[in-house]
């Protein structure tokens, strides 16, 4: 959990809903399109937030599948047998 | 011989280095069916006879000669017209790039060149390679040669087709929710999407670049495993590449499955499927096991957050790339592709850096769990029967939207987590079409995966067998 729920909330001025609203404003969707777009994009959104809320905090975050990939290309170079783990 | 547009890319290869089969042989044999089957598939772009036609005479000589010959010497293929060539147009099955002619060549296709492989031509996709089941708002649906009334899969639906209807041996294809396995699947063919960052994408139109993968569709994963070890590998092009290894994938292909470990979680994946696609799931998993592979049950968590990550990665990124032409040209994009890049434009900045910063997390449990101790995870790669293209363009909007929720239901995650996976043909559903399953593994764990598809494949018949109309009389 993280320590404080309120960093991971965007801040949003003026300018930035401008430009939002600008980007979205060209967006050549009819109004039902846009519609759905934005439930879809509400939807989304918030199942995002509350991972983020869930499980992101400033300690330990790894920022990229890199981390993962250290292991595991030690790991891929070994012949498959070495690598089994039978019972 | 086997008649040769049945050879694969292995055996095409051999013919061609041993001298029974010459490069101008084998290469206008595929020109002739790309010709002559490619407009009813809607699989081709166009081709370069005289290009490959030469290229291929300079492949015998070579032989003649007595020089070297790379591990795809003579092989033709032809690729998703997504991959750049210097100085050839590329459309990205696009209106907008129709006349986009790159300057620079992509890295996968300098590697296939000097491995010797002969570039037929560009293969049909789906616009802006942004529909999972082959549609082209402009260029018309791609065409599955089991019956042209359903889904080809997509985005890489010319390279599903061509490489099932025996039109080439091999195409190269690129996935970025799926779109490698939807084809493959969905034609009956092997489909390799790599770890993200094992193959550069340098010079490959990008949908997504946290997303996109480019892999080989070939018939058999012996083929695929020959593909992979060419383009594989680290490019100062692409920096996400240099953790890759170089390897030679072919090599592991034992046949046996003694020592490996296939998980199969529930409840996710297997619960979107069909009665009779978990039938042919099950019956896999028997071979797998009678090959020697232990196979254990897993449990899988967080599929909602990991969707909805990938989707709203995918959304932005693609917006980000394409927000200018909606804004100037968006009378130049089908529908349906709009309607998804859209939502991209709409997401803060913040909730973007936090699903960069989940993918690390997500993944790692992800793989803690759906895997455990295993070596790779076994499960469908289209839950469901292959959909007629009137199921998934017609109807109500939620309609369609379900229909195509159900094509990316056990792919679209796995972009997301950036993880290796194979499809393999498994049998037929009720509706005469292939069925297929995934084989998911650990990042760079592609010789895992490529090892047990072959096992499966050298005593199933499913990946040798060619649609009606395209086999040998």
């Amino acid at each position: 959990m993280t320590n404080n729920p309120s960093h991971s909330r965007e801040t949003t001025s003026g300018a930035v809903l401008a430009e939002v609203a600008r980007d979205l404003n060209a967006t050549p969707l009819d109004p039902a399109r846009l519609a759905a777009a934005a439930q879809v994009a509400q939807a989304i959104n918030a199942a995002v937030r509350t991972a983020a809320d869930e499980r992101l905090n400033m300690a330990c975050t790894p920022w990229s599948l890199q981390t993962l990939y250290f292991a595991a290309r030690s790991d891929a170079e070994k012949p498959l047998d070495a690598r089994s783990r039978q019972p | 011989m086997s008649a040769l547009f049945e050879l694969g890319v292995v055996e095409t290869a051999d013919a061609i280095a041993d001298g029974s089969l010459s490069a101008e042989t084998a290469t206008s044999a595929a020109l002739e069916r790309l010709a002559a089957y490619g407009p009813a598939l809607n699989a081709v772009v166009s081709l370069d006879p005289e290009g490959a036609l030469a290229r291929a005479r300079a492949t015998d000589l070579a032989r003649a000669r007595g020089e070297p010959l790379g591990p795809l010497a003579g092989v033709p293929m032809a690729h998703k017209d997504l991959l750049y060539r210097a100085g050839r147009p590329c459309a990205g099955g696009s209106l907008i790039r129709r006349d986009f002619v790159p300057d620079e060549t992509a890295v996968v296709l300098e590697r296939l060149d000097s491995a010797g492989a002969i570039d037929l031509g560009r293969l049909q996709l789906a616009e802006f390679a942004l529909s999972p089941t082959g549609l082209n708002a402009h260029y018309g649906h791609g065409r599955n040669p089991w019956n042209p009334d359903y889904c080809s899969g997509g985005s890489s639906s010319g390279s599903g087709a061509a490489v099932a209807a025996r039109l080439v041996p091999a195409a190269l294809g690129s996935d970025t929710g799926g779109s490698i396995r939807h084809p493959a699947a969905m034609c009956g063919i092997t489909g390799v999407k790599p770890t993200h960052g094992l193959v550069p994408l340098a010079g490959a139109m990008p949908l997504a670049p946290s997303l996109d993968s480019i892999g080989p569709l070939c018939r058999s994963a012996r083929d695929a495993a020959r593909l992979l070890s060419v383009i594989a590998g680290p490019s100062p092009r692409d920096g996400s590449t240099v953790l890759a290894p170089r390897r030679d994938y072919e090599a592991g292909l034992s046949g046996d499955l003694k020592g490996l470990s296939i998980a199969v979680p529930e409840p996710y994946y297997r619960e979107a499927a069909d009665a009779d696609i978990l039938a042919l799931l099950d019956d896999s998993l028997k071979v797998l096991a009678e090959r020697g592979a232990r196979i254990v049950r897993t449990a899988v968590r967080d599929m909602a957050a990991i969707n909805s990550a990938m989707q709203l990665m995918m959304a932005v990124e693609a917006a980000t790339l394409h927000r200018r032409w909606i804004e100037e040209r968006p009378d130049d994009y089908g529908a349906q592709v709009l309607s998804r890049i859209a939502p991209g434009l709409a997401y803060p900045a913040t909730r973007y850096v936090e699903v960069v910063s989940l993918r690390g997390p997500l993944t790692a449990d992800w793989l803690a769990t759906a895997m455990g101790e295993a070596d790779m995870v076994h499960i469908p790669t289209l839950p469901v029967a292959v959909p007629s293209i009137a199921a998934t363009t017609e109807g109500s909007a939620e309609a369609v939207a379900a229909a195509l929720g159900r094509v990316t239901h056990c792919t679209r995650a796995i972009n997301y987590l950036g993880l290796p996976s194979v499809a393999v043909p498994c049998g037929f559903a009720h509706n005469g079409l292939p069925a297929s399953f995934q084989l998911v593994g650990r990042p760079f764990g592609e010789a895992a995966l490529l090892r047990a598809a072959d096992a499966y494949q050298r005593v199933t018949p499913f990946h040798r067998a060619p649609p009606p109309g395209y086999g040998a009389p």
